[in-house]
C-alpha cells in the first residue's frame, strides 16, 4: 500500500489555522436587533405566557359537615336493639329467645342411607321405575 | 470582579422576575446574551439573513416559558442549544446560502490586489466553514470562537465530550484541507493586516 505524499509546502498547523480563522468574517450585529425583540415581547399578550404550573380556580372552601337528623333517627334502633341484647345477656335471659343446638341435632333424625357406590345404581334405578 | 459587577443580578433572579412578566428584567437578560446568541445563530446558518429571527425567536420561547430553564446558571447553555436547534432545523431541508455570497468569490480567482484584501481572506475563511457541515460548525463556533470549554459546548450540543472532540478534530482536518491550497496567500494576508 502507498503513502500518500505529503505537501508539506501546503500542509497546515493548527496554529497556522488558529490564525486564519481570525480572518472570518464577524458576525454583524444589527443595532436595533435587541430593541425589535423587546417591542415583540412588549406586543406579546400576558396571557401567552405558560407557566408549568397551571392555576385552577380555587374552589370555595367546603363548609364542616352537619349531621343530619334523619341520620340520627336511622341510629336509634341499632341502638336500642345493641342495648337490649346487653341487657338480656347480663340478665341470663338470652338462652330462652335462643334456639338449642341439640334439639335442632334431635330434630334431624331423618335416617340417611349410606351409599356403597355403584352397586346401589342399579337397585336405586329400578326404584325410580317403579 | 468590580462593583459594578457584584450589584448586577443573578440570571437566577432576573428569571424569576421574567416569570412574573417583568419586562425589566427581561430586557436585562437579552441584553446580556442577546450578541451572544446571534453570533452563534449566524455561525450556525452561515450568516443568513434570518439569524436575527431565530435568536429572537429563542428568546421569545424563554419569555414565553422561562421555567423550561429549570437551572439558572445553565441559561447560557440553553439559549444556545434552543437557538441552535432552531437554525439547523429551520434550514435541515434548505442548503444555506454561504456567508455574504460568497459564490462570487468562489468563481473568480484573485488577483493580486485582492489577495491583499482583508474582504477576500475573510471570504475564502468564511467559505470554507460553511462548507462543514453544520454540527461540526456549531462545535467550531461554540469552542474556537465563542471560548467554550469543550464541556460546555457539549452540554450545548448535547453530545458526550468525546463526540465533541472528534467533530472539532473532524473540523478543523477538512478546514486545514479547504485552505491548504490558499494558505500562503491567507497567511500573507494576515501578515499585512497586522503590520
Amino acid at each position: 500500500m502507498k503513502t500518500p505524499i505529503r505537501n508539506v509546502a501546503t500542509e497546515m498547523t493548527d496554529n497556522e489555522l488558529d490564525r486564519l480563522l481570525t480572518l472570518a468574517s464577524k458576525p454583524p450585529i444589527a443595532s436595533d436587533a435587541q430593541r425589535t425583540l423587546l417591542a415583540r415581547i412588549a406586543a406579546d399578550k400576558p396571557a401567552t405566557q405558560i407557566g408549568n404550573v397551571v392555576n385552577f380556580p380555587i374552589a370555595a372552601k367546603k363548609s364542616s359537615p352537619v349531621a343530619s337528623p334523619i341520620g340520627w333517627l336511622a341510629a336509634l334502633p341499632l341502638a336500642a336493639s345493641l342495648a337490649a341484647g346487653i341487657w338480656l345477656g347480663a340478665a341470663g335471659q338470652g338462652t330462652d329467645y335462643l334456639f338449642s343446638v341439640s334439639d335442632e341435632l334431635a330434630s334431624l333424625t331423618d335416617s340417611v342411607d349410606t351409599l356403597t357406590g355403584i352397586d346401589d345404581a342399579e337397585s336405586l334405578m329400578e326404584e325410580d321405575l317403579t | 470582579m468590580n462593583l459594578q459587577t457584584l450589584h448586577q443580578p443573578t440570571d437566577a433572579v432576573l428569571l424569576a422576575a421574567a416569570a412574573r412578566q417583568d419586562h425589566s428584567a427581561f430586557s436585562t437578560l437579552v441584553g446580556r446574551y442577546y450578541d451572544l446568541v446571534h453570533r452563534v445563530v449566524w455561525r450556525t446558518t452561515n450568516g443568513h439573513a434570518d439569524a436575527a429571527d431565530i435568536a429572537q425567536e429563542a428568546f421569545l420561547r424563554l419569555w414565553k416559558n422561562p421555567a423550561q430553564v429549570r437551572e439558572a446558571k445553565a441559561l447560557k447553555g440553553w439559549l444556545m442549544r434552543v437557538a441552535s436547534n432552531l437554525a439547523m432545523d429551520r434550514f435541515r431541508h434548505r442548503p444555506l446560502q454561504d456567508i455574504e455570497d460568497a459564490g462570487e468569490v468562489a468563481d473568480t480567482r484573485p488577483n493580486a490586489e485582492q489577495l491583499l484584501t482583508s474582504q477576500w481572506a475573510a471570504s475564502t475563511v468564511d467559505r470554507a466553514i460553511a462548507q462543514l457541515p453544520e454540527r461540526q460548525r456549531l462545535a467550531l463556533s461554540l469552542v474556537h470562537f465563542e471560548q467554550l470549554s469543550n464541556g460546555d459546548a457539549a452540554a450545548i450540543m448535547e453530545v458526550s465530550v468525546v463526540a465533541l472532540e472528534s467533530l472539532l478534530a473532524r473540523a478543523r482536518r477538512s478546514l486545514k484541507e479547504m485552505l491548504a491550497a490558499e494558505k500562503h496567500n491567507l497567511l500573507a494576508s494576515l501578515n499585512h493586516e497586522e503590520s
